[in-house]
């Protein structure tokens, strides 16, 4: 799920892990985990599931683990909550976790404190923390920014290795459209609270069909190009009490016509993608 | 070529970072330095964007402060125009010289005044400088200065609540140009902004630098926005240049290992399916760096030299770089 501060994705993601804050809440539209409504279920049973069936890597790794207590207390209080151990062989699978993220001298790491790790490594002890109870999914939202870019393009391939051997669905929130590029099958492009397109990952990159998709791609810098100028959107997100009537990305749309001051357009296809678009109904409006 | 505007010699910066005395005496500590920037040369010309990446902790920011004379330097110089900033900043003509250097910052929501109008911010150098006296001529020249930026005269009476990110940032952009400075410091100008908001700004740096011949100096650990921005290279680990380079050479053909795994860290958005090798470790810490070479615990191409004996960065296959194995011709 990619797309700009304040466009929703991140809200999102805590509403399927059920960590909406309030006054935050679901107001409509249901949440399926394996064909099960989990958007209504009470708070005890939302807990049981989240850890279990949902895992969750946020942004900072210093403010997802307990300062207080060692990795492997966090990690092996987890294991215990949702597996049937006991702990010694909860101690043993921890340890085993966090050499499966690539944590050197597990066995000794495991008694430190989280302040004794780097950046990186917190956030390796993140994931092994996610993974701990074997979830099918697992909710990362932003787990690279904080991270330098060199730190970045490893625990971006930790991820898809560890998630694609255990068989975990991932759902990646992110503002960065090359992690997408390098990690993720489908993407959904998110504005103003709404998705806006939705496709595989390399047809959203090299034949984005809705509008703004197409000022995203051409605004990130590249290696691999010479443009002397970026293409740039003209100005700014709306903030979300002030989203304009229609559909919300026109007053920034180079291709808006009428149609779309007035009326919303929902996400349809248009062959390779899905877009919410009205040029896709009216194909003839497009302006070169 | 033209003399440069900007040339720094062996600048270094040293941070103490010990204990308080009574626990170094108690516990028997030792005293502990950080060389947060050591030993670093480079020059600028006139109207050239030089780009100082690295990531983070390596030093560019502290680099950056050094340049503007934020930081004093352990040692080593900065000279602008000829002369060394040390000295003019402390004589008499030490204001006319700060009029010349503006710096931009990271944050826009940390680096204006919450409790300022847009217009007393950006009239701030003014005033400071004792610019224009007269509070029309002030006016005006606030506007002018916002339209070039791109925002509207009639911003000057708002506070910076009231604008988003990117518009901050052009406030602050306006701010830097009050004083019609030829020399811009930019430390990761672009880094709290979303990527179509970064385009805006860095197309409108683009636009100013080619009106006003500025000459930046541009730190950032992206490097895709530094290709973008860049003439010059100078790519920094734990306080040291290791490699300076022309922006084409550096990406076509980049020398040092860092540079090389840097740049091979870069997520292929394309998906050319470029090959990449992963990248091993981690910086180390600028508390205890590695003796030798300060890369060679991460690199694939080090021995008993690198771990030894420190690499000056010196001419090598047409651009600077500081590494054993690229003079000895093992990569």
């Amino acid at each position: 799920m990619v797309g700009e501060s304040g466009a929703g994705k991140s809200l999102t993601g805590a509403a399927i892990i059920g960590l909406l804050e309030p006054p935050g809440r679901i107001a409509g539209g249901e949440i399926l985990l394996e064909g099960e409504r989990i958007d209504r279920l009470p708070h005890e049973a939302m807990r049981r599931i989240r850890g279990r069936r949902i895992g969750a890597i946020f942004q900072d790794p210093l403010t997802s683990l307990n300062p207080l207590y060692t990795v492997g207390r966090q990690l092996i209080e987890t294991i215990q909550t949702h597996l049937p151990m006991n702990h010694a062989q909860a101690r043993q699978r921890a340890i085993q976790l966090l050499r499966d993220t690539g944590i050197p001298a597990a066995e000794a790491r495991i008694d430190h404190y989280p302040h004794q790790f780097s950046g990186g490594m917190r956030q390796r002890v993140v994931i092994a923390l996610a993974l701990a109870a074997e979830p099918q999914l697992i909710v990362a939202d932003e787990p690279t920014t904080a991270l330098d870019v060199s730190i970045q393009a490893q625990i971006i391939s930790l991820l898809k290795r560890l998630c694609k051997e255990k068989g975990a669905a991932v759902m990646l929130i992110t503002h960065d459209m090359g992690v997408i590029a390098e990690t993720c099958d489908r993407v959904a492009v998110m504005y103003a609270g709404r998705m806006v397109e939705i496709g595989p990952v390399h047809d959203v990159i090299h034949q984005p069909a809705h509008p703004y998709t197409v000022g995203l791609m051409g605004s990130i810098p590249s290696i691999e190009d010479d443009r002397e100028r970026l293409s740039q959107i003209e100005g700014s997100m709306p903030r979300l009490n002030a989203i304009p009537p229609g559909c919300a990305f026109h007053p920034r749309c180079p291709q808006a016509f009428e149609r779309c001051r007035r009326e919303r357009p929902e996400l349809a296809d248009t062959g390779r993608t899905r877009a919410a678009c009205w040029l896709h109904v009216e194909p003839q409006r497009r302006v070169a | 070529m033209s003399a440069p505007l900007v040339e720094v010699r062996d600048l270094s910066k040293t941070f103490d970072v010990s204990a308080p005395w009574l626990n170094r005496v108690v516990e028997r500590k030792p005293r502990q330095f950080v060389h947060a920037v050591d030993g670093v040369s480079f020059a600028i010309e006139r109207g050239r964007t030089l780009a100082l990446v690295g990531e983070s902790g390596c030093g560019k920011s502290t680099v950056a402060r050094l340049l503007v004379g934020l930081y004093e330097p352990t040692r080593g110089e900065v000279r602008f125009d000829g002369r060394p900033t040390r000295e003019v900043l402390a004589s008499r003509e030490g204001r006319a010289l700060r009029r010349r250097m503006q710096m931009i910052f990271q944050d826009p929501y940390a680096s204006l005044n919450p409790r300022w109008k847009v217009e007393d911010i950006i009239a701030e150098p003014l005033r400071e400088h004792g610019l224009l006296k007269d509070a029309t001529a002030r006016r005006q020249r606030v506007g002018e200065l916002l339209q070039s930026v791109g925002l509207s005269p009639a911003d000057a009476g708002k506070y910076p609540h009231q604008f988003s990110g990117g518009q901050r940032q052009r406030i602050s952009i306006a701010r830097a140009l009050a004083t019609q400075p030829e020399f811009l410091v930019c430390d990761e100008p672009t880094s709290a902004l979303d990527v179509s908001v970064q385009a805006q700004v860095l197309n409108l740096m683009k636009d100013l630098q080619r009106e006003r011949q500025l000459t930046y100096l541009f730190i950032s650990h992206n490097l895709a926005v530094v290709h973008h921005v860049a003439d010059e290279v100078g790519v920094m680990y734990l306080g040291r240049l290791v490699e300076l380079a022309p922006k084409r050479e550096l990406f076509a053909r980049p020398q040092h290992p860092y540079t090389r795994m840097l740049l091979d860290a870069i997520p292929d958005i394309r998906m050319t399916g470029r090959a990449r090798t992963p990248v091993q470790g981690e910086v180390p810490n600028p508390l205890d760096p590695p003796g030798g070479c300060a890369f060679h615990p991460r690199c694939p191409h080090a021995n008993g030299r690198c771990a030894r004996e420190r690499p000056p960065l010196q001419a090598l296959r047409g651009v600077q770089v500081a590494c054993h194995a690229v003079e000895e011709g093992r990569i």
